[in-house]
């Protein structure tokens, strides 16, 4: 043996991952000192756009799969939830899994299309097959075509409002930490070492024995499936939906485009970063919509002219952090540069967004 | 036994024949240098065998086996490396985590990275690159990109090398590095394919010689008689014989 080993952690990312720890614990514990669910219930939506954002970060910032269609697997998740809660009386909370079971096995199919497209041909065609989807959920009789569906007391079983409150919000947050959760852990995983070839040069990483479309394929169900979860806890938290809403590329799509462009795609954490100024905006303009869309795309529009890498890649330009541990270091005799810790030749996980 | 590899009867157009009706055979344990003017289809031949390019027709076999059809990363792991001639470093990856995918991938079934690691370490060394091991790739200089390019082929674990041009552009001293770590890979038992305008460094190391011009093969055979011949030196003007 040679003696050589392989860390990852730094200073920087060991403080990253108390940080993390110590606010996740305070978020877990939130609905025991949040009595009346004034904090619970606003940030509902927080936590499922850091979820979606995340899955969409992972798709484009790390497999160069950029997707217009990611409404495709929130709606497959909503109207999962509803066929199954409403239609066949399985338990709401279960039926969360259900959708993210659903939303893999029709990604493969999905996949199966839309992988033959590269590039922007890719993003197109995500979209317009995020629309048959919404066509079919609006022409199918069983799902309720036109009309609005709302998720009723009955199917949501004996369980309180301060209940539903409770677990709702909770389920959000574990999608939320768990979204950045599964980043971080692909990103330590040998498919994360295999994207980010990938990412900087798939020709050359084909001629290193990596299997391109399998590592691309694996990322996608992943997300698919998560993304359909979040769709299903999306219904739980405003459970009156419509194939018009459920499917709309504007909210779960373009939004969590703008949010992740805003923090830095193609790193686990600027999505984090983006869904706070999405917050911020949101606490801002309160009830306007459509003001919303339009700040934010302004302001992903701008950032992504000047700062391609979003807010994270600004502060990575400056202080080269790392707040979770993906680099790896190869540390034993013989190897100059940095000792463990140095910040000197950053090696970070941003690299280019994928194109 | 079968060849280690076999090129038969392979063409490739693009308009014009740029490889036409090639034929090859490469042993266990030789080291087969490829010279030839530009445009005369040196690294289309090699993106064939490496399966970057797909033939029009003819096949290519790795120890008898017919990979004419199978992708480049299905043919990595059966054996058979690569560098090519303009790197293609990941750059936002350490020298180290660039050669670990090919330690890791590279090998016929993944590998943990806790046992690939020794493995790109052992090429780290070979290709003298140990000491960057933690540089970001991007901010390599051209000789150290291309030591990286050859470090990331041996972490594979080749049985067969192909070297595109990795000595152009770098200075004499440097190439003369270059050609003492390719001896020694060679002398460590790894089958070699180098295509190179450098000829008294391919002169070093190889023990066969083919010439190509205008995608055929003109000659093949003992080196010095080979850039010696009469074709060769009408085709590659400016070259003179050793």
């Amino acid at each position: 043996m040679t003696g050589h080993r392989v860390t990852r952690s730094d200073r920087q990312s060991t403080f990253g991952l108390a940080v993390s720890a110590v606010l996740l614990v305070v978020l877990v514990l939130l609905p025991w000192w949040d009595g009346d669910g004034s904090l619970r219930v606003p940030l509902v939506p927080i936590l499922y756009y850091l979820a979606l954002a995340q899955m969409w970060n992972l798709l484009a910032g790390f497999a160069g799969l950029v997707s217009i269609g990611q409404q495709m697997f929130v709606g497959i998740g909503v109207y999962t939830l509803l066929s199954f809660a409403e239609d066949f009386g399985v338990d709401p909370y279960l039926s969360v899994l259900l959708a993210g079971v659903v939303a893999a096995v029709l990604s493969l199919p999905v996949a199966a299309l839309a992988f033959r497209l590269r590039g922007g041909y890719f993003a197109i065609g995500t979209w317009v097959i995020a629309e048959v989807f919404r066509l079919i959920a609006l022409e199918s009789g069983f799902l309720g075509g036109a009309n609005v569906r709302t998720l009723t007391r009955e199917s949501l079983g004996g369980y309180s409002v301060d209940t539903r409150n409770t677990v709702t919000y909770l389920m959000a947050l574990g999608l939320a930490a768990g979204a950045t959760a599964i980043l971080v852990f692909v990103l330590r995983s040998r498919l994360g070492l295999a994207l980010r070839s990938i990412r900087d040069n798939q020709e050359g990483a084909r001629g290193l024995g990596v299997s391109v479309t399998r590592a691309k394929l694996v990322v996608w169900v992943i997300s698919a499936s998560w993304t359909g979860m979040t769709g299903a806890v999306i219904l739980l938290h405003n459970p009156s939906t419509r194939a018009e809403s459920a499917f709309s590329v504007l909210r779960w799509t373009a939004l969590v485009v703008f949010i992740a462009i805003i923090g830095g795609v193609g790193s686990t954490t600027g999505p984090i970063i983006g869904v706070a100024i999405y917050w911020g905006v949101r606490e801002f303009l309160e009830d306007a919509d459509e003001w919303r869309f339009i700040i934010l795309g302004l302001i992903a529009a701008a950032m992504a002219i000047t700062a391609p890498r979003g807010v994270y890649g600004l502060l990575q330009k400056r202080w080269a952090v790392q707040f979770f541990p993906v680099r790896r270091r190869l540390v034993g005799p013989g190897i100059g540069g940095p000792a463990p810790g140095g910040q000197s030749q950053p090696a970070p996980d941003a690299g280019s967004t994928a194109r | 036994m079968a060849p280690l590899l076999e090129v038969v009867d392979v063409e490739k157009s693009f308009g014009v024949k740029v490889v036409d009706a090639l034929c090859l055979q490469v042993e266990q344990g030789d080291a087969l240098g490829i010279v030839g003017p530009n445009g005369a289809g040196k690294t289309t031949l090699l993106n064939l065998i490496a399966g970057d390019l797909s033939c029009d027709r003819g096949s290519i076999l790795i120890e008898g086996e017919d990979v004419t059809r199978t992708s480049p990363d299905w043919r990595c792991r059966r054996g058979l490396a690569r560098t090519a001639q303009i790197p293609r470093p990941f750059e936002g990856m350490t020298v180290f985590e660039n050669v670990l995918v090919g330690a890791v991938f590279g090998a016929g079934v993944p590998m943990s990275e806790a046992h690939a690691t020794p493995v790109a370490v052992e090429a780290l060394e070979r290709a003298q690159l140990l000491s960057s091991a933690n540089t970001r790739a991007g901010a390599l200089p051209l000789l150290g990109r291309k030591r990286m390019e050859l470090a990331r082929a041996l972490a594979t674990r080749p049985k067969i090398l192909l070297l595109d041009e990795i000595a152009g552009g770098l200075t004499e001293a440097e190439v003369l590095e270059l050609v003492e770590t390719i001896r020694a890979i060679h002398a460590g038992g790894v089958t070699i394919v180098w295509i190179e305008h450098i000829v008294h460094a391919l002169l070093a190391v190889v023990d066969r010689i083919m010439a190509m011009s205008f995608g055929i093969k003109i000659a093949e055979g003992d080196p010095a008689e080979v850039m010696a011949s009469p074709e060769v030196q009408e085709v590659y003007l400016g070259v003179a014989p050793e």
